[in-house]
């Protein structure tokens, strides 16, 4: 009987965790794409489904940061690709076409481009408890065959169970996004 | 076999063995050892180097094949390769204010390397004293909100006057911006900077920002002035800023609050005045009258009893019997004798500015990918600091230096307003002013004035939303007067000053004009609170004193 009760004290105390966390990922890598051959990137502007106006433009830096201080790959200014843009024409918020792909190689000379689309930035709520959440995905295009060679998403943040608990708000947005785009990071070089 | 011949003597034989062996990498003629002769100028001797242009020439013989000469100066602890190539000449053009000494680097084809000694201390004086008659331009206005401006240029002009600055009368001022249509005062044009010169017999040109003015609880008030000698091309001579609020001086029992933002202004407007005057000298001293061969830093104190080498010993803003130039905290007697090194802000920015001159923790050696060693937040990236407390606080949070970014060498630099995502007006222009003032303080960096910047960008039309291109860069660098090697650039994306606890958030780029890369990329965050956990000890009270803290940490990243 206390055997019993202890494994469904176990039981339920997993599906808390699991429902609790927010924290989700999932990725795909084209099997025959050589990385090691990108030696620099243009990250676009990413397509903003959030109501936070510069939320795009926020998560963006910090991935563009981030990603150079990888030193894996050079990223192009964001200057330099607002340039690209404006000379080959607006992109599309659902990601730019093949053909916008290939005259955006030509102007900006980079080896792939970076699109994504911000899915959540900001506070979610319920109940009496808030915390910060984003979900972000991003993807990788190669330039000179128009493929997607990487495409991954991840969801930081969220309410989690001692939230519940004990209040507490949970992590600052910047935190939390910083987060997101480590594990995407981690995601790519894996 | 050709050893055991009676024409050649030992010594011969073996040198014909070395050649012939192919032991010297070398083929061609072996001569002396390369030596160096001689570093000379054609300045008078050392003393007094004041903005006239002089001549180095090292001389060196012997060697290998063509040599290549690296000339390098110092002043205090920032050793700075000035130039580099073939030639054996240097002209040395001082721009900033210091004590120099000098030496030459000799480099043969083979790698053979010889330094010259350092040379005798150069003293370089401003280029103008504090007789030198000063334009004060009216007031801007950054808080985005109205301000008392009126009354903070009259109380500006009247504490100038008081510390016996000749300055510009009110009539001929108006006369000559009414002339030239002169609106804007946060920086003057070649053209106007010119005029002014030559039409009022005006020297130099303060410029002042008012950055923060707030009555409501608690009152706050922020100033920046930077001083501009109206040469042929206007260049940045003295700057400087103040950041006050009523929390801060509150102090034993909240005994000395004060509590309006009238009085923190007047008393901000005291600080900077303070400032320049330390600057500025009252008179220009003859090169006779300065320096001995037995005061190497011309300080009044001999060699043997420097008590701070390079600095002059008689400043000791704090009484603690350690100059100013070796002492962690100037403006703290318990942190300078003491030794504890525990300065905060609140002990003067000169705490953190004179870092430069103790020893400098080695960086840890680490993965460029570990995130987070220190266990500090910060997410680790490349050239990781150290994991001391000093250096955790206002370290941007994430960073990129290139590793072509040679740190030994000096650069000029132009700053461009930021752009701003934040809520606050003009925070994009505040930071850029930030950058202005710490930049121009790194004795490896020249500063173009922002008022040069301006009316490049406004002559060729550049208009950036989202940074600068590479074009942009290149229309910046090299396609008009302004000839630069770095172009910096960035975001705001908050600047929180209105209400609760400051906060700041900021990334910035840096582009090398020459190689057209991106060679510094950082993003630095912070909240007033942040570390605060016993009372107030360590908080930040103005949005204006953390981000110029934020902004000196992050060059001192940069330029390390």
């Amino acid at each position: 009987m206390g055997r019993e009760n202890l494994c469904r004290g176990l039981a339920s105390l997993s599906l808390l965790i699991l429902l609790s966390g927010c924290a989700a990922t999932d990725n795909y890598i084209e099997p025959n794409m050589d990385f090691a051959s990108v030696e620099s990137v243009a990250v676009l502007p990413f397509a903003n489904l959030t109501g936070n106006e510069d939320a795009a433009e926020r998560v963006r830096d910090t991935l563009m940061g981030m990603l150079l201080a990888t030193e894996a790959v050079y990223v192009l200014p964001p200057g330099e690709v607002a340039r690209g843009i404006s000379r080959t024409g607006a992109i599309p918020a659902d990601g730019p076409s093949a053909e916008q792909i290939k005259k955006l190689s030509g102007v900006l000379s980079v080896e792939a481009i970076i699109t994504g689309v911000l899915r959540e930035y900001g506070a979610v709520r319920s109940g009496s408890t808030s915390a910060n959440m984003i979900s972000l995905s991003l993807q990788m295009i190669e330039v000179s065959t128009g493929r997607v060679v990487w495409s991954a998403s991840a969801t930081k943040g969220g309410i989690t169970l001692l939230d519940r608990l004990f209040g507490g708000g949970g992590e600052p947005m910047n935190a939390v996004t910083e987060e997101a785009v480590d594990d995407l990071l981690d995601q790519l070089f894996q | 076999m050709i050893c055991s011949t009676s024409s050649f003597s030992r010594a011969s034989c073996l040198g014909a063995l070395l050649v012939f062996s192919g032991c010297a990498s070398w083929s061609g003629p072996v001569g002396a050892p390369l030596a160096f002769v001689s570093l000379t100028s054609d300045a008078q001797g050392p003393g007094v180097a004041r903005s006239a242009a002089i001549r180095w020439t090292a001389l060196a013989n012997g060697g290998v094949g063509a040599r290549r000469y690296e000339f390098r100066s110092l002043n205090g602890t920032a050793e700075v390769v000035e130039q580099e190539g073939t030639f054996a000449t240097w002209t040395w053009n001082p721009r900033k204010a210091g004590t120099f000494r000098l030496r030459a680097r000799v480099t043969d084809r083979a790698g053979a390397v010889v330094d010259s000694e350092w040379s005798a201390p150069y003293v370089v004086l401003p280029p103008i004293d504090r007789s030198a008659r000063v334009a004060v331009l009216p007031v801007d206005n950054l808080t985005g909100d109205r301000a008392p401006v009126r009354a903070l240029d009259g109380s500006l002009r009247e504490h100038l006057r008081g510390s016996g600055f000749d300055l510009l009368d009110d009539e001929s001022l108006d006369e000559f911006m009414k002339r030239h249509r002169v609106r804007n005062t946060s920086g003057l044009s070649q053209r106007a900077s010119r005029g002014l010169a030559t039409e009022t017999g005006t020297e130099a040109l303060l410029l002042t920002s008012l950055v923060a003015y707030a009555d409501r609880e608690p009152p706050r008030a922020a100033l920046a002035a930077r001083l501009v000698a109206l040469r042929e091309d206007p260049e940045i001579l003295w700057t400087d800023s103040v950041g006050l609020s009523a929390a801060e001086t509150a102090g034993l029992l909240g005994l000395g609050r004060v509590g309006e933002a009238e009085l923190l202004l007047e008393k901000a407007v005291q600080d900077l005045t303070a400032s320049l005057v330390e600057f500025l000298p009252e008179s220009l001293p003859a090169p006779a009258a300065l320096g001995a061969a037995n005061d190497a830093d011309f300080d009044g104190v001999e060699n043997s009893d420097d008590v701070c080498p390079d600095f002059d010993d008689n400043v000791d803003t704090d009484g603690d019997g350690q100059p100013d130039g070796c002492d962690r905290c100037p403006a703290d007697p318990a942190a300078g004798s003491g030794g504890e090194g525990a300065c905060s802000s609140s002990d003067g920015k000169n705490g953190w500015a004179n870092l430069a001159h103790q020893a400098q923790p080695e960086p840890c050696a680490r993965s460029p990918f570990d995130d987070d060693e220190c266990d500090d937040g910060v997410l680790c990236r490349t050239g990781d600091l150290p994991c001391d407390s000093s250096s955790e606080k206002y370290r941007p949070r994430t960073f990129y230096r290139s590793s072509s970014f040679d740190t030994s060498r000096r650069y000029s630099v132009v700053v461009l307003p930021f752009r701003n995502l934040s809520g606050r007006r003009n925070a994009g222009r505040i930071l850029s002013l930030h950058f202005v003032e710490h930049l121009a303080r790194n004795a490896k960096l020249t500063v173009v004035e922002p008022g040069l910047v301006r009316e490049h960008l406004l002559k060729y039309r550049i208009i950036m939303r989202a940074g600068p291109s590479l074009a942009n860069t290149d229309l910046i660098s090299r396609g008009g007067s302004l000839d630069v090697d770095l172009v910096l650039s960035g975001t705001v994306f908050d600047y929180q000053d209105a209400i609760g606890a400051p906060e700041i958030d900021f990334s910035v780029e840096m582009i090398q004009a020459r190689s057209r890369e991106v060679v510094w990329l950082s993003r630095s965050r912070r909240h007033g609170d942040e570390g605060v956990f016993f009372f107030d000890w360590g908080r930040a009270h103005t949005a204006h004193g953390l981000a110029s803290e934020m902004t000196a940490k992050t060059i001192e990243l940069m330029m390390r």
